[in-house]
């Protein structure tokens, strides 16, 4: 595999963890504005997107712009998955369907 | 009662809606400002100025989704990122006149009916601080 591609799966895949740490942060019950960043939970969310958003930067050194956009995709799948998995947000019909059509629709737009 | 009840939720359900988009287009905007800056001399005060605008957008923004995450499951709030794509079509059309192909356009109608799919099912907000 690519090295460039395999980057670009692995930073897919901390924005995602991104995100769980993020929405951990908000299910704590607010105390302060300052208080809902300021927290374990939100700073290491926060840190982790960032390393991802750099690098999908230098992925974009080897892969085409049009590859890079359907692994970000990737995160409409794992997302939902890691939301079950700590959150136990449930896969219900419209979810289901609602992100294969967004997929689909993301995969129309780029191939 | 009952009724007014639902009314109340469903409405405040949109609302909800409204503001995350207007969020996705704060993320959106960032595309706007790349493009200007790679049109900028690198290296440049402008160069510099456009960056640090970029820098500004994803703060603002960042500050923003964490506020909304908390009215919303994840996996909902991060399928209606994917309208980013409607948003900076949109851009590109209006402000930099690009075109757009057929394909491209179907692409666009497909992410906004799955998004919407993905919103109109029930129960997909959270109270403030819930545990799940």
């Amino acid at each position: 595999m690519n090295i460039y591609v395999l980057i670009a799966v692995v930073s897919v895949t901390i924005a995602g963890f991104s995100q769980i740490l993020l929405k951990k942060g908000a299910m704590r019950p607010h105390k302060s504005f300052l208080d809902d960043y300021l927290n374990a939970p939100v700073i290491t969310g926060y840190a982790l997107m960032f390393t991802s958003v750099l690098a999908t930067m230098f992925a974009y050194r080897g892969v085409r712009y049009m590859t890079i956009q359907i692994i970000e995709s990737l995160g409409y799948i794992l997302v939902p998955v890691l939301s079950y998995i700590f959150f136990k947000e449930r896969f219900n019909r419209n979810k289901v369907i609602g992100i294969i059509i967004i997929l689909a629709g993301i995969a129309v737009y780029n191939i | 009662m009952e009724q007014t009840v639902l009314k109340d939720m469903n409405r405040k359900k949109i609302l909800n809606i409204i503001l995350l988009q207007f969020i996705v287009i704060i993320y959106t905007i960032n595309s706007i400002i790349a493009k200007f800056a790679t049109k900028a001399e690198p290296l440049s005060l402008k160069f510099f100025l456009f960056y640090a605008a970029e820098v500004c957008v994803l703060g603002v923004y960042a500050i923003c989704w964490q506020q909304m995450i908390k009215r919303f499951e994840l996996s909902v709030a991060y399928a209606n990122r994917s309208m980013a794509i409607l948003w900076t079509a949109l851009w590109s059309v209006l402000i930099f006149k690009e075109s757009l192909s057929v394909k491209q356009l179907a692409g666009i109608i497909l992410v906004v009916i799955g998004t919407i799919v993905v919103n109109l099912q029930p129960g997909s907000e959270t109270k403030e601080g819930e545990e799940r």
